[in-house]
């Protein structure tokens, strides 16, 4: 009990609690719109950015790096985007092309940051966290970056609710009553890359898709109503975090990511087991 | 550095034999997802083993990347989730409870996270059998095994790769080829693991078949050409990463997607071509339609004059100017030194006939 009630502890929990709530919305429109994959390749894709950010800039204020991990996070879908409508290659192998080309490069840039006398000076400890997130590393400057836009990213979503809702399950009718559906495109993906930008510094390059897909897939298993499964999946991310949190303060040398991925896939996996249950007794 | 541009080629080759028909088979993101699965296969075989160097470990890794993908096609088989989404969701579980291991358990040994997703090729050297770097033994072991893998079902991984409901039929065990080709990939991509690290395992299986698939439509030169820009790609790669002393694995993967995107923009029905045969429509389209014009108007001075046939064509003088030139450079037309307007050659005329099928 006192453990919970411990700054360090209230921070990350709060931060990553924020982070996983608002990705979890986000990423039930990803999903649904058949996006969960380009979420892994963006999160990947984003590193470089972030590298680039730091040997612009030479200071890892989480503000700039979360600016450089956005633009290049734009770059990745586009880059993704050229390759798969103007080629033979489906859309399955251009994900993979970028993700491991974009990945690399970020690779490139941070030996080459390492191996530089420039910036031997500045502080770039750092840049590995990026990879894998670190949740100890969080301070109060992150928490309000991160509350910050995911209040923005999460009116926008209860703004343009219904032009979401429409332009994802029946596109030819929201054209129909006049909704911009590439607009809505573009501020959905738009949004997903924010949250993946946000999120990095917490859960890492690797694992934050699994923030956008995970609480979805677990909601679909309770409901089929679009409303009920935003609300669910929103409460899911959030226990999860709050779980994996605790989970990685109170046991040594658990990396917090990785715990509220486990929490996440585990709970995942007995509601299919839930699920089955139930569909025998009806 | 001879000794590690020669495991790093071996390593590509090794990927770039099944890389074509992964990437067809749209398995791509199964190669990213196995890469980073399989991570959990060692470090569970490890706690066993205590051995880094052990062929257990190869084991274990081939075991969660098969579990991997038999998890994923169970949930989606059985309509829980959708394909791609199965994914998502279990190689980061794998991946997770894999570093959670690998942090907690193994602090002190080689198994570093930062090293299984880089790899460090500058190392391969050091670790040596029969006189030769050892990850080039093992590299050149599964090369040869996928090579004949590929060559002994050549006939049945075609017809499985292009036409599932076709292969069902003519009682070609479908399953088996592809469980067989995943174990493939998750021994190779293990192996591959230590010198390479996780990324350019999946950039060595996909970015070339890409690359080699935009170039040529034959299967076996697919094949042939993924292993050739595989070794370019890592050529150049290795060579920058030198120069410029950075990460080598890093760099060939950059390479690689260069490369796809060089070969989509350059490839006979690439997009460059594609642009410029629309300018050369273009421009076709606007001779042909001077030509038309003056047909039409057949002597009329107001129509065809030469400083007013710019007007009923309704262009700037630049482009009636160029057009025109151009025209009476062919020889298409020439211009009536009497009445001072254009008219059409015996050339032009006969153009004209192939365009109005006169």
């Amino acid at each position: 009990m006192k453990l919970l009630l411990s700054y360090d502890f209230l921070v990350v929990a709060i931060a990553t609690m924020i982070l996983a709530g608002s990705s979890a919305i986000i990423g039930c429109f990803s999903v649904y719109k058949g996006q969960s994959l380009i979420g892994d390749s963006i999160g990947h894709s984003a590193y470089p950015g972030i590298v680039l950010a730091y040997m612009i800039t030479f200071s890892r204020d989480p503000f700039y790096l979360m600016i450089g991990a956005f633009i290049f996070g734009i770059i990745a879908y586009a880059v993704i985007q050229f390759i798969s409508n103007n080629s033979k290659i489906d859309l399955d192998a251009s994900l993979a092309i970028v993700l491991t080309g974009f990945f690399g490069l970020g690779i490139m840039l941070k030996t080459y940051v390492q191996g530089n006398s420039i910036y031997e000076g500045a502080v770039q400890s750092g840049l590995k966290t990026y990879i894998f997130g670190s949740a100890s590393y969080i301070m109060k400057s992150d928490i309000y970056i991160i509350s910050i836009l995911s209040i923005f990213v999460l009116s926008l979503c209860l703004l343009f609710y219904k032009e979401l809702v429409l332009n994802i399950f029946d596109r030819e009718f929201a054209k129909s009553i006049g909704i911009n559906n590439i607009l809505i495109d573009i501020v959905l993906l738009l949004m997903m890359i924010v949250m993946i930008s946000v999120g990095l510094k917490m859960v890492g390059a690797i694992l934050i898709s699994s923030f956008l897909v995970i609480p979805c897939i677990f909601a679909n298993q309770f409901s089929k109503n679009i409303k009920n499964v935003l609300f669910i999946a929103f409460l899911m991310a959030i226990f999860s975090s709050f779980m994996g949190v605790y989970l990685s303060v109170v046991i040594k040398g658990f990396s917090t990511g990785p715990s509220i991925v486990v929490v996440m896939s585990f709970l995942t996996l007995l509601s299919f087991i839930f699920k089955k249950l139930r569909g025998k007794n009806v | 550095m001879f000794e590690v541009l020669l495991v790093l080629v071996t390593c590509s080759m090794a990927c770039g034999i099944l890389g074509p028909f992964i990437t067809l088979r749209k398995l791509s993101m199964i190669t990213d997802a196995l890469s980073h699965s399989v991570l959990l296969g060692i470090a569970v075989a490890f706690i066993f083993v205590k051995d880094l160097n052990s062929v257990l470990l190869l084991i274990g890794a081939a075991c969660f990347g098969v579990l991997t993908v038999v998890f994923s096609e169970f949930l989606s088989n059985y309509k829980l989730v959708k394909k791609d989404d199965a994914l998502g969701l279990v190689f980061p579980l794998f991946f997770s409870i894999a570093i959670i291991i690998i942090t907690k358990y193994f602090k002190n040994v080689h198994l570093d996270i930062d090293m299984v997703l880089m790899g460090n090729p500058l190392f391969a050297p050091f670790m040596r059998v029969f006189n030769l770097p050892k990850s080039l033994v093992i590299m050149a072991t599964l090369f040869l095994i996928n090579l004949s893998f590929v060559l002994i079902f050549y006939k049945i991984l075609k017809v499985s790769t292009f036409d599932e409901e076709f292969s069902k039929i003519q009682g070609i065990n479908y399953q088996l080829i592809f469980y067989i080709l995943i174990i493939l990939t998750s021994i190779t991509s293990v192996a591959a693991f230590d010198s390479v690290g996780a990324i350019l395992v999946i950039s060595f299986f996909i970015s070339p078949s890409a690359s080699a698939y935009l170039l040529t439509k034959d299967l076996k030169y697919t094949i042939i050409l993924t292993l050739i820009i595989g070794a370019i790609n890592t050529i150049i790669g290795t060579f920058i990463a030198y120069k410029y002393n950075i990460s080598i694995s890093g760099t060939i993967s950059f390479i690689s997607m260069i490369n796809v995107l060089i070969a989509i923009l350059f490839n006979k029905k690439g997009l460059i071509f594609k642009i410029i045969q629309k300018q050369k429509n273009k421009k076709q389209f606007s001779l042909d339609l001077i030509l038309i014009h003056i047909y039409r108007h057949k002597e009329d001075p107001n129509e065809l004059g030469i400083s007013t046939i710019k007007n009923h064509l309704n262009w700037s003088k630049n482009k009636s100017d160029l057009f025109l030139i151009e025209l009476l450079t062919k020889n298409m037309i020439y211009i009536d030194k009497k009445t001072s307007i254009y008219q059409l050659s015996e050339l032009g005329k006969e153009r004209i006939k192939e365009l109005l099928k006169l």
